[in-house]
């Protein structure tokens, strides 16, 4: 490993680790206490591979990937949120090329019941925008969102506006940090 | 490294931003959040970073 590459790891490392300590500490009172964040690490792995087999699972995605995703980006940022020993969700996602934007591109939630559900995608959200702050990145994307509800309301009333597909590259939303 | 500075900023940034993230969403809204059990497509995971952004 290049000594650059080396020093970006452990910079952004430390940034990533700020980044979910802060969100946990700013959870809603009902969650503050009950969820903890952390990376997407052996554990959470070792957990994930429990959802590969289970038959509820509808996607077709293996977590392993994360590890290398994070070496291959060293700016990437990778979420577990976890309610005692379930993992609830998994999120991935990296800034644009120049920095100036944070992506939060894939999140996964368990297949299984979970006390909290409804609340994984603003907990991803809360730590995403937290995480790009702390980097320096002037928005916040949601890549590819599907649910045309969660559009129309992200767009009314969480101020973020739609950018359509262009060139290959896939719709968002965006929002101001 | 972070400055204590930017962690300062963050962390008032967070709160502002967690009382607007999780205000309670019409019950339809809250029932898709429920729902969706997975948002954005894992593709764009491996898809080559567009330079020009």
């Amino acid at each position: 490993m290049l000594a650059t590459h080396k020093h970006a790891t452990i910079k952004y490392d430390d940034i990533r680790k700020s980044a979910r300590h802060i969100a946990e500490d700013n959870l809603p009172q009902y969650l503050k206490g009950k969820l903890k964040l952390k990376g997407v690490d052996r554990a959470a792995l070792a957990a994930f591979s429990i959802w590969q087999n289970l038959p509820e699972r509808k996607t077709d995605w293996d977590w392993n990937f994360a590890s290398r995703y994070c070496f291959r980006y060293p700016k990437a940022f990778d979420l577990s949120v976890w309610h005692g020993n379930s993992l609830c969700s998994l999120t991935l996602g990296r800034p644009t090329f120049k920095g100036t934007e944070m992506r939060l591109d894939f999140i996964e939630k368990t297949p299984l019941n979970c006390l909290f559900s409804g609340d994984m995608f603003r907990i991803s959200l809360l730590a995403y925008e937290t995480y790009g702050d702390l980097i320096g990145a002037k928005k916040i994307r949601i890549m590819e969102p599907m649910n045309s509800k969660l559009i129309s309301f992200y767009m009314s009333y969480g101020g973020f506006s739609y950018v359509g597909p262009k060139r290959g590259n896939p719709h968002y939303l965006v929002r101001d940090l | 490294m972070t400055s204590k500075d930017d962690l300062e900023k963050a962390k008032e940034r967070a709160k502002k931003r967690a009382e607007e993230i999780f205000r309670p969403a019409p019950p339809e809204i809250e029932e898709e959040l429920k729902k969706e059990k997975t948002l954005g497509n894992p593709k764009n995971l491996v898809r080559p970073d567009n330079k020009n952004e």
